[in-house]
């Protein structure tokens, strides 16, 4: 018993990794105020090109570069859209998210000549970390030690997420970007610029955390293997209203949920069921969310309703 | 002469926004620009921020010749603009608001230590104790506007242009900013000061600049010009043509009421409209007009001792139904977003809140409402390709009939029509006046809020003035002159 609870919690570390890292990039989206729903879409390209960079050298750090390289790519192409021909960014979105699913199933289908999944032992996952000293202490061990780099490596750039944003140049200007666009640019800054940025930033951060699926979560591609996290991740950021450190609490409990909803399958419940768990406690915490926050802001409502009727 | 602009010209397709105007402002000095909307100020101001070019004509800063290509240009420059909407991010702190932009520290650890006490050192210039770590949104206006001072003088600007900044907050406030904008000029900063209130022109202007239609009337010292004189150069224009009025007042009272309070906007007020009456409600703006027309209309919480319409006295006023079923129509200030829906056809407008007719049961009788549409077309004199033509193609004057006829299809007792003619073209305003004779003459009492006082004194029989929230006269036929509506509504003439 001990040790299923001791897996469900080092699991819930990689299930949430994949949602934390594209929460982080949307993060920068969510401040510049640029409607981005892309991250769905960006993450598995990026766990397509890690796989395909991965197997075609037969090493890691190509499939990473792969992956990195075409979520640039892929925020290049939104960023044409949305910034400079100007098109509904929500609408951008949905056709980024399409182009992905579309995009990457023909290519399987086309390279690989496989249906549904990709496997192949060329494919190189990526390394894990051995801490030193952390070895030694038995439980946390367990838990902690060994994961692939990037878990502790989006981790980290949680704390550094929230230190951009709130202590930088940037992260003050984008704030002040997306909070007031006119007031931004009558300053000397540019918006285009720093909206540019955040979907550069979004894109990269998305397409790491595919990379993590498909060769550090499992070493392999299939078939919309991203799976609703990248719409997971927008939940949680919207949920948290950007905070960085609120998005890494949120991911951890939405992993452990995941991943004790796959321990579940084992004991006879179906696994229709078991999977659901993740997505009814997303709900579940935007409804506590919307109600605390209705209550707290429902006199100031009140008033501003009134002026709106007329 | 620290700044000079001189024969600037601005056009825009169709209008002369601004027609050889010369402007100077000297050190120390405290300017006033007036003149009614309309006559050119905003573009001046936008043309001095950088933010349109002159078609022609030429800017001079200490003697020499400079050209704004952007809001940044003017502003390296030294001339820092504060908006009547003001432009600051409300969800960031004031010092991040004061030094956006200019921020102290290396990009990547900025020094948020020494923008708070620099943010400090300026407010407290302003006399305004605040933690600068708040949020702009817990700020009220005034408080805000002092931000936007502090932005302005951390940049070091020579020149600080209000754009009417005494238009939305009190008295009391007014009072403060003008200590303020005084210091500011011993401190060797010049101020551009833009309003609609005579009074405060005397009260803080050392010169005063009048623009009416793009033109330039001309620049006084404020002790060379009486108020008469400066409202005279502000108003001047041939009336008579411009305005037709054949209505007849008759002599029954079609609706009273007594101590009407707008809860929260309008002190009570106490009036009476006749039978083919217009009867005019003004002030500036701010002064509650609008609002009492919505209390009226019973979109805001009211209060009355009395309330009769039509010899009905009307018990309660909580919504608008309740209004439009004891007759009253109210024709919004904003068409587009109020008054039409911009992508159906004009039957369909018609229509829309005259259910009541048209669809008595389930179905809507569309043959019976594009019959009367065509009916009302040739009635109004609205110029479409036909009836089924979107109402968004239409001209401003022609959308503005559509939703007059679409609300006089109610066949109301009182039309309360707000700033009717705003944004439409001469032309069409006269046939709006028309329209608004003819209505008066079928009976109904109309009010009419507006701030445009040429069509007061053109069209009203009677006119309430408003101050602040409170009517402060109601003058009769023979009284109804710009003068006296200027001193009242910019509060020269306190309660009579």
């Amino acid at each position: 018993m001990n040790n299923i609870l001791i897996s469900i919690i080092r699991d819930s570390f990689s299930s949430a990794t994949p949602i934390l890292l594209s929460a982080l990039g949307g993060t920068f989206t969510f401040y510049a105020n640029v409607f981005n729903i892309s991250m769905e879409g960006m993450m598995l390209i990026g766990a397509f090109f890690g796989v395909l960079g991965s197997f075609y050298f037969q090493s890691w750090v190509m499939g990473f570069l792969f992956a990195l390289i075409s979520g640039v790519v892929a925020s290049l192409i939104f960023s044409l859209f949305a910034i400079l021909l100007k098109t509904d960014e929500f609408l951008t979105g949905i056709g980024m998210n399409m182009l992905a699913l579309g995009g990457t199933t023909y290519l399987l289908r086309n390279l690989f000549n496989v249906k549904g999944a990709f496997i192949s032992p060329q494919i190189k996952s990526l390394p894990t970390w051995d801490i030193p000293g952390l070895n030694k202490i038995p439980v946390v061990s367990n838990i902690l030690n060994k994961h692939p780099f990037i878990v502790y490596i989006a981790i980290i750039l949680a704390f550094f997420v929230d230190f951009i944003i709130f202590h930088t140049k940037f992260g003050l200007r984008l704030r002040a970007t997306g909070e007031d666009q006119e007031t931004a640019r009558s300053l000397g800054i540019n918006p285009e610029k720093i909206k540019f940025s955040s979907i550069l930033l979004s894109g990269i951060f998305s397409a790491a955390a595919g990379t993590f699926l498909s060769l550090g979560y499992v070493t392999l591609f299939s078939e919309n293997m991203s799976n609703g996290r990248g719409w997971i991740s927008l939940a949680i950021i919207v949920l948290v209203r950007g905070r960085p450190l609120g998005i890494l609490l949120m991911s951890l409990i939405f992993g452990f949920f995941e991943s004790a909803a796959f321990s579940l399958q084992n004991i006879n419940i179906p696994s229709q069921i078991t999977s659901m768990i993740p997505y009814i406690v997303t709900i579940l915490a935007l409804f506590i969310y919307s109600v605390y926050k209705e209550k707290s802001t429902r006199s100031a409502k009140k008033e501003v309703e009134k002026i709106k009727e007329i | 002469m620290l700044l000079e602009m001189k024969e600037i010209t601005k056009t825009f397709p169709g209008v002369v926004a601004l027609d050889k105007v010369s402007f100077n402002l000297k050190e120390n000095e405290i300017h006033a620009l007036v003149g009614e909307n309309g006559a050119g100020k905003s573009t001046l101001i936008k043309i001095l921020g950088g933010i349109y070019k002159p078609d022609s004509g030429e800017i001079f800063l200490n003697g020499k010749k400079v050209e704004f290509n952007s809001p940044l240009d003017a502003k390296r420059h030294g001339i820092a603009i504060i908006h009547q909407e003001l432009m600051l991010a409300e969800n960031l702190s004031i010092a991040e608001n004061i030094f956006l932009g200019k921020e102290f520290g290396s990009p990547l650890n900025l020094n948020f230590h020494k923008m708070v006490e620099e943010s400090k050192k300026y407010l407290q210039m302003l006399g305004f104790e605040i933690d600068p770590q708040t949020k702009v949104s817990k700020l009220n206006v005034s408080e805000k506007q002092l931000v936007e001072i502090a932005k302005a003088i951390s940049s070091n600007a020579k020149i600080i242009v209000m754009d009417e900044p005494t238009a939305t907050i009190s008295e009391h406030e007014t009072q403060i900013l003008f200590e303020i904008m005084k210091e500011l000029k011993e401190k060797g900063i010049s101020i551009i000061f833009i309003t609609h209130k005579l009074g405060e022109v005397y009260q803080i202007a050392d010169r005063v600049t009048v623009l009416r239609d793009g033109k330039l009337i001309g620049t006084k010292n404020i002790e060379e010009i009486s108020s008469e004189e400066l409202v005279k150069m502000m108003v001047g224009r041939e009336i008579k043509e411009m305005f037709p009025k054949y209505n007849k007042v008759q002599d029954e009272i079609i609706l009273e009421v007594e101590d009407f309070e707008v809860i929260g906007y309008v002190a009570p007020v106490s009036f009476n409209v006749k039978k083919g009456e217009i009867f005019g409600i003004t002030g500036l703006v701010g002064c509650g007009k609008s609002e009492l027309a919505l209390g009226l209309y019973g979109v805001y919480r009211t209060k009355f001792k009395k309330f009769i319409i039509d010899k009905q006295p009307l018990l309660e006023l909580k919504s608008p139904q309740q209004a439009l079923k004891a007759g009253i129509v109210l024709v919004p200030e904003d068409r587009k977003s109020q008054g039409l829906v911009l992508l159906l056809d004009v039957v369909q407008n018609i229509t829309l809140p005259n259910c009541d007719i048209f669809a008595p049961s389930l179905n809507i009788k569309w043959k019976k409402a594009t019959e009367t549409t065509k009916k009302q077309i040739k009635d109004y004199n609205i110029k479409v390709s036909g009836e089924h033509q979107k109402v968004k193609n239409l001209s401003g004057g022609n959308q503005q009939k559509v939703v007059l006829a679409k609300f006089l299809l109610k066949k109301p007792k009182v039309a309360i029509l707000v700033e009717p003619t705003r944004g439409i073209d001469v032309g069409a305003k006269i046939e709006v006046y028309k329209l608004i004779n003819n209505l008066a003459n079928s009976g109904i009492g109309v009010i009419l809020v507006t701030s445009e006082i040429p069509e007061i004194t053109g069209l009203c029989d009677r006119v309430m003035v408003m101050h602040r929230g409170k009517m402060i006269e109601i003058l009769e036929k023979g009284e109804i002159t710009p003068e006296r509506i200027l001193k009242a509504g910019t509060g020269l003439v306190e309660n009579v």
